[in-house]
């Protein structure tokens, strides 16, 4: 047991941190809802990002992705989640798939230029229904001569407007198969879907697959249908979580600091209780938000079979408490907190997101209660 | 950071729960239905070692380290022992017991704490007064030098083990003219003259455990019952706070893998529209919500024991929100306990509801909700 950072833990933290500022920064005046530029900031980043160890978590095989990588996302995801998520699923999600399911010949050449920021990727894994759990899905590859033949659609692909390369999940065989499709490869349409304009920089798209060939060396499958949804809604799960606990983060930052600068009545509004009582309870959820995320991250990382139910546990509270404590904020913000770029508006908007993308609330609180009645 | 226990304490807690189970438990529900202290689980626990077991050997104890012994008040809970028994266990070995160990002088460390850590003798403290509860530094009881001697005046409220304690751990001014620095601590033994205790208080829920009022007559004690420097009680009061929110709350975090336990087992079993309920969605939800809980509050509980156990100055924001999160959240996820079991929920035999009455004492005693939201928004 060891509720603190080692040195070298706190340095990859902080160093990301620093990276993802500065990156920030100098994209001040980028137009992130433009997928050219969106891009183009994740490749910049990842590259960045690698002489910090952070891209290694969840890809080298020496770096699982531990508490220390998850404090770093948190870190990041707080500062800039619109770039975050479509970074992670980009290349960490995207990554790991290909990591732990593809051929030794796909691994050798996505991972590493998915490390160094010179591919970004999106997961295909959502249909109409949004639901894998209940329905099976509908796109699915055939075998040809040229490859695999690939159909069908999938929706709400986070990134797929601005990915060079699309992963694709679908029915091969009599299981499931992964399909690596380019994004400009004949018989690929993506078509952005119709979310808030704050979502815009996640270039969330619907992806339509008509008779799209896929080579057989771009096609890994059938494998274990089960596990691969497991895999891939633990590893979103996990950047969802980072998100939730990151925004709450940087709610209860502007909050706390106006509450300070803020007068009212000759005093700083922190001193009434009706104000500081409320960010004492904010600090609480997230702080304890926090520990859920990061003792997931640790079962994740030494392999414990507790880790998806730990994952599931944490996703909920986390993405729930951040919804209050964004509520929280803005009351404390006030008027100014109705802004969409004031950290407690995006906060709530990113809330909401936490709790539907990935698993959904609904579905991780049937799944740990199950696992009670095991 | 890195959550994991060693195997020695889960063997360590795995034991504590057998020995709960079969000498502790099967006498919990008569004495939560007379509401009187079980004596004799209370000298079981000595004799297996619970009630000092941080102490070294040389003190009655067994030298075991913080996160261990936060484990055994885990175990407790987790066997389905009562709130009121681990809260009388709490107080204690934690309030009482830990105080004269860590501050007072060698002869009363030596007179005192082998006896109460196996259980011979029953120790209280007594902080708060009918007037001064949150407000602790208001606390009217006095104590005044005598010549060798410390004359007490004055009451003490809802004190936990009042009625049985052999060894009372008090706070009284020395200097009532101050507030905090005006404080010091005294030992105040049964039977010393001017010293009695009220009738045990009726309440709403740890009712096995035995509370009251304390009062002091011009009881005179000697002085070298002073515990700890003169005007110093309040600082050692705060030291207390560290085990208040590790080890005290731990029982309510292991008693909440009971209530899951027990929850997911009796939906397992009851039929209703031809399937058990835990085939509903809406049973699994509550289930969810009980296990969340329990694996938040554990990490906070931890947190304050780890803290603890390296030694490292006290971290009262850690603190504050462990309470806090403890106190305020825990009452959710027994709520849904109780609904699980229905109309049964609300009957004691299924003991969920004996467990609901006992967590709301979570957010007032040993600082009120309030109070730990004043602490942490003065350190934000
Ligand atoms: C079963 C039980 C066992 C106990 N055991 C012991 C024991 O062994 N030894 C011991 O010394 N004490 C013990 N206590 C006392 C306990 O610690 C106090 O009850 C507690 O500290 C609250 O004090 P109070 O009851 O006087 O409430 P008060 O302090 O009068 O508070 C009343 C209400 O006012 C609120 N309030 C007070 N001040 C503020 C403020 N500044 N801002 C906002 N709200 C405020 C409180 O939160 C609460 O809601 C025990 C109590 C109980 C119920």
């Amino acid at each position: 047991m060891r509720y603190e950072f080692l040195e070298q833990e706190q340095k990859l933290i902080d160093e990301a941190g620093r990276v993802v500022g500065t990156a920030m920064a100098g994209a001040a005046g980028r137009d992130l809802s433009d997928p050219k530029q969106a891009g183009e900031l994740i490749k910049t980043l990842a590259g960045e990002l690698a002489a910090t160890g952070y891209m290694a978590a969840g890809l080298d095989d020496e770096a699982p992705l531990g508490v220390a990588a998850m404090a770093a996302m948190e870190t990041f995801a707080a500062a800039a989640p619109q770039v975050f998520i479509p970074f992670e699923m980009s290349t960490r999600v995207f990554g790991r798939l290909v990591r732990h399911h593809g051929t030794p010949e796909l691994r050798r050449t996505i991972l590493p230029a998915l490390q160094k920021g010179a591919l970004t990727g999106a997961v295909a894994l959502s249909e109409a229904a949004l639901n894998v759990v209940n329905d099976p899905l509908t796109v699915n590859g055939v075998r040809g001569k040229d490859g695999v033949v690939v159909s069908g659609q999938k929706g709400f692909v986070i990134n797929a407007g601005a990915a060079d390369m699309l992963l694709v999940v679908g029915a091969l065989d009599d299981g499931l198969g992964l399909f690596l499709v380019d994004r400009r490869a004949p018989g690929v349409t993506v078509t952005p879907a119709d979310v808030m304009a704050e979502y815009a920089p996640l270039h969330i798209g619907a992806v339509s697959l008509d008779n799209c060939v896929v080579p057989a060396d771009r096609v890994v499958g059938p494998v274990d249908g089960k596990q691969l949804i497991n895999d891939i809604r633990l590893w979103e799960n996990q950047v969802l979580i980072a998100v939730a606990v990151g925004q709450m983060n940087a709610a209860l930052l502007a909050a706390t600091a106006h509450a300070k600068a803020h007068r009212s009545g000759g005093r700083p509004v922190i001193a009434y209780q009706e104000v500081g009582f409320k960010l004492a309870e904010m600090l609480t959820q997230t702080q304890t938000a926090q520990l859920m995320a990061y003792k997931a991250a640790w079962l994740s990382a030494v392999g414990d079979r507790e880790a998806a139910v730990m994952t599931d546990c944490a996703k909920v509270f986390c993405a729930e408490a951040a919804e209050e404590v964004a509520g929280a904020a803005l009351r404390i913000l006030a008027a100014g907190g109705l802004a969409p770029a004031n950290p407690a508006a995006v906060a709530g908007r990113f809330a909401k997101l936490a709790q539907i993308a990935g698993t959904s609330t609904e579905i991780a609180r049937m799944n740990i209660g199950g696992e009670a009645l095991k | 950071m890195e959550f994991g226990f060693t195997r020695e304490q889960m063997m360590f807690k795995k034991e504590v729960i057998k020995f709960a189970k079969k000498e502790i438990v099967p006498r919990v529900e008569e004495h939560e239905l007379s509401g009187t202290f079980d004596m004799e689980s209370f000298r079981k626990m000595g004799e297996f070692g619970l009630l000092g077991m941080h102490f070294p050997e040389e003190y009655g104890g067994q030298g075991a380290d913080v996160v261990t012994t936060v484990l055994a008040g885990e175990a407790l809970g987790e066997a389905g022992v009562d709130g009121g028994l681990t809260l009388s266990y709490g107080a204690h070995t934690f309030l009482c017991a830990d105080t004269i160990f860590c501050h007072g002088t060698e002869a009363q460390k030596k007179k005192y704490v082998p006896r109460l850590a196996r259980g011979e003798i029953v120790g209280c403290m007594g902080l708060t007064e009918p007037d001064a509860g949150s407000d602790v530094a208001s606390l009217k009881t006095t104590a005044e030098k005598k010549g060798d001697r410390y004359v007490l005046n004055g009451s003490k409220m809802f004190i936990t083990n009042g009625p049985l304690a052999d060894v009372a751990l008090v706070y009284a001014k020395t200097d009532p003219a101050k507030r905090h620095e005006g404080i010091s601590a005294f030992i105040v033994e049964k039977g010393t003259r001017g010293f009695s205790t009220g009738n045990p208080l009726k309440k709403m829920g740890c009712r096995t455990s035995a509370t009251s009022e304390l009062f002091f007559q011009d009881c005179e004690i000697p002085a070298e019952n002073m515990v700890g420097k003169e005007g110093h009680g309040f600082l050692m009061a705060m030291q207390t706070v560290e085990w208040d929110r590790s080890a005290l709350l731990a029982p309510m975090v292991g008693v909440a893998k009971y209530v899951l336990e027990k929850s997911a087992d009796y939906a397992n079993k009851r039929v209703q529209f031809g399937k058990t309920i835990g085939e509903f969605q809406a049973t699994r939800h509550k289930l969810a919500n009980i296990r969340i809980f329990y694996e938040a509050a554990r990490l906070l509980v931890y947190r304050i024991a780890w803290f603890k156990s390296q030694g490292k100055p006290l971290n009262h924001l850690a603190a504050a929100v462990a309470k806090l999160f403890v106190g305020d959240w825990s009452l959710g996820p027994v709520n849904d306990a109780i609904l699980i079991h229905g109309g049964y929920g609300y009957c004691h035999e299924y003991i969920m509801e004996g467990v609901f009455r006992d967590n709301r004492l979570a957010p007032l005693g040993g600082g009120t909700s309030d109070i730990q939201k004043m602490i942490i928004s003065r350190m934000m």
